[in-house]
């Protein structure tokens, strides 16, 4: 029974699951479904949070136990654990106070005004901003708060403390580490090693140019611009000229050949290209033709791939919950 | 086109379109059963004891030399299984190909530590790395907590995953599955700690990073096809068999859609047979053709 039961029951939500997608939208059915699959995922997703738990009580707890390297963190990692959580679960209204000043340019009625002020609470006071912006930010706005004119006093719940000043600025620091990890990625995809490797180098410098300002750069911007045409092609017809004689060098004369006509096919090709394709329309051009097409290739493969594992998980040949393949 | 108007259709199959069945899912049902079909039809083919033909794929080649490399050095393996949910296609695959490095590992006896974004997976990934060591007959080198949960946070798990590259310096890192922003947080921190690195996502945007920043990386459909190829199990790779046919259906209705698009745009048709198919082609794909 044990091994015949979760495939069955596996089987069965998925053919729901299935047949659910196929019903149409606003029947009291599909309603009723969706709701008992939000209400499953919410059931199991709390039984899952205490297991989480537990497992990083365990793993620290061992570590502090057994004084292993840097304990230490782990006793912090604990100890902010049962604080975050206690802060969660004690009301609403202890909190710091937080004051809140009139806003004079926010006005709420009249949205097409669209001249919002947010304010954002800190641990040292508040801070106001005035910012044009959409409907969508507006929603976001304190809204009852800034509909009044007086100043007033509210409690800020000591857990939003906690989201915004400790676990937001922490996100947002390791987020930032990517600008930096970027640079050295980049640095190491930029580098001629191969023909396919030269032919992404240049892509990629088409693209970096014609996403940046390259006319504010002062005196060559303007000139830069203006020749795109000439240094693209050139560099790639000088490129594969290059290559050819080095091919030649080495007695491979056949491929010197190839890589002769491919400079000749570029020059026709820039003899065709209209006056007005500059760095800009290139760039367009590899992201919309080239690179459109291959993630569309992968699109297709991926969702032949999920269907072929919903199909092996549906009928039990693999079964992941059950430790393996059936 | 008159085909595709739900007015046009008899009152019963109105009926059903409104209270049972959306009609402008149809093409989606009859894709999943060709396609469906083929993978069946291969899979049965494969039980039946017909040799299957499977391209090579380095990134899986290269799991064996890896694993090799951290029991040399005795060093342990990190695998990581994206930040994606029990029910994400791409950790499903992801612990499909767990379950068989793990076999690997408890032959070899080198320390594997798997750091799981949700504890759902992770209690997953506990049964099957579990049951990897019985199957390899070594249950008594499985260890309680070598699978276990960091955190539900995305840039605390990244901070996380590069501390534990950078404090233990695993010999092997897998990075498969699901990966967003941290995905490059990730792959750099385990590059500098020169592990060999294998990864692979479906996540179209970051298999750039992936590609960059790692050894060997499995792109979009490798990832679904990992298990199979590394279990060599005859059921598992009749699916991927499957898969590939059905890959070639669909590219040769590209081919057609193509030609008859290009016919019509070329020759300026706005009625007639060509321009009728070309028309029905465009709306087979479209998820809302009834209007």
């Amino acid at each position: 029974m044990r091994n015949y039961l979760p495939p069955i029951i596996c089987g069965v939500c998925g053919v729901i699951m299935m047949l659910h997608f196929f019903l149409p939208e606003n029947t009291m059915l599909y309603k009723t479904m969706m709701e008992w699959v939000t209400n499953s995922t919410i059931v199991v997703g709390v039984f899952g949070l205490f297991i989480g738990l537990a497992s990083l009580v365990h793993n620290h707890g061992n570590r502090i136990a057994r004084r292993s390297p840097g304990w230490g963190y782990s006793v912090i990692t604990l100890s902010f654990t049962a604080i975050v959580a206690l802060t969660g679960i004690i009301s609403q209204n202890v909190g710091p106070s937080v004051v809140s000043k009139p806003l004079d340019k926010y006005n709420y009625d009249n949205r097409k005004n669209q001249d919002h002020t947010l304010i954002t609470h800190t641990l040292f006071g508040y801070k106001d901003e005035t910012y044009k912006t959409n409907l969508v930010a507006a929603a976001t706005a304190d809204a009852p708060e800034m509909k009044g004119e007086e100043i007033t006093v509210r409690k800020v719940p000591l857990f939003m403390f906690f989201y915004n000043y400790v676990i937001m600025p922490m996100g947002a620091t390791t987020f930032s580490l990517l600008a930096f990890y970027m640079i050295t990625a980049t640095y190491r995809a930029m580098r001629a090693k191969s023909w396919e490797a030269s032919l992404l180098l240049i892509s990629s410098i088409i693209i970096l140019i014609g996403q940046v300002p390259i006319e504010e750069i002062p005196l060559i911007g303007k000139w830069i611009m203006g020749h795109a045409q000439l240094i693209v092609y050139m560099s790639l017809i000088l490129y594969i000229l290059y290559a050819a004689m080095k091919q030649f060098f080495s007695r491979n004369f056949i491929t010197c050949g190839i890589l002769s006509a491919s400079a000749a096919l570029i020059g026709v090709i820039w003899y065709y290209t209209p006056a007005n394709v500059d760095f800009e329309a290139m760039k367009s051009i590899i992201l919309n033709y080239p690179n459109n097409a291959a993630k569309r290739g992968i699109l297709i493969g991926v969702q032949l791939g999920s269907l072929a594992t919903s199909i092996k998980i549906l009928s039990g040949i693999e079964k992941p919950y059950m430790g393996g393949r059936g | 086109m008159e085909l595709f108007t739900i007015k046009s259709l008899p009152l019963w199959l109105q009926y059903v379109n409104e209270n049972w069945f959306d009609l402008n899912k149809l093409n989606a049902l009859i894709g999943i059963i060709i396609f469906g079909s083929l993978i069946v039809y291969f899979i049965r083919r494969a039980k039946s004891g017909a040799y299957l033909f499977v391209r090579r794929i380095p990134g899986l080649e290269s799991i064996e030399e890896a694993l090799g490399r951290a029991t040399e050095i005795g060093r342990p393996i990190l695998y990581i299984s994206g930040i994606g949910g029990e029910s994400d296609m791409q950790t499903i695959a992801a612990m499909n190909i767990l379950g068989n490095v793990a076999e690997q590992i408890a032959h070899y006896d080198t320390d594997l530590k798997v750091p799981c974004i949700n504890p759902i997976v992770m209690t997953i990934e506990q049964e099957l790395v579990k049951q990897a060591y019985t199957r390899a007959g070594r249950p008594e080198n499985y260890k309680e907590d070598c699978v276990y949960y960091l955190s539900d946070n995305q840039f605390a798990y990244a901070s996380a995953v590069s501390g534990i590259m950078v404090r233990e310096k695993p010999a092997a890192n897998f990075l498969l599955g699901n990966y967003a922003a941290e995905s490059l947080i990730i792959a750099e921190a385990g590059a500098s700690t020169g592990a060999i690195q294998i990864a692979g996502t479906a996540a179209i945007s970051q298999i750039p990073f992936f590609i960059v920043a790692c050894d060997y990386t499995l792109i979009g459909e490798e990832l679904f096809a990992a298990g199979a190829y590394v279990s060599r199990e005859p059921l598992l790779l009749g699916s991927l068999k499957g898969q590939d046919i059905a890959k070639l259906v669909i590219i040769l209705i590209m081919i057609v859609a193509i030609i008859l698009a290009t016919v019509v745009s070329a020759l300026l048709l706005k009625d007639g047979f060509v321009y009728g198919l070309s028309d029905f082609m465009n709306k087979i794909f479209d998820l809302k053709a009834f209007k």
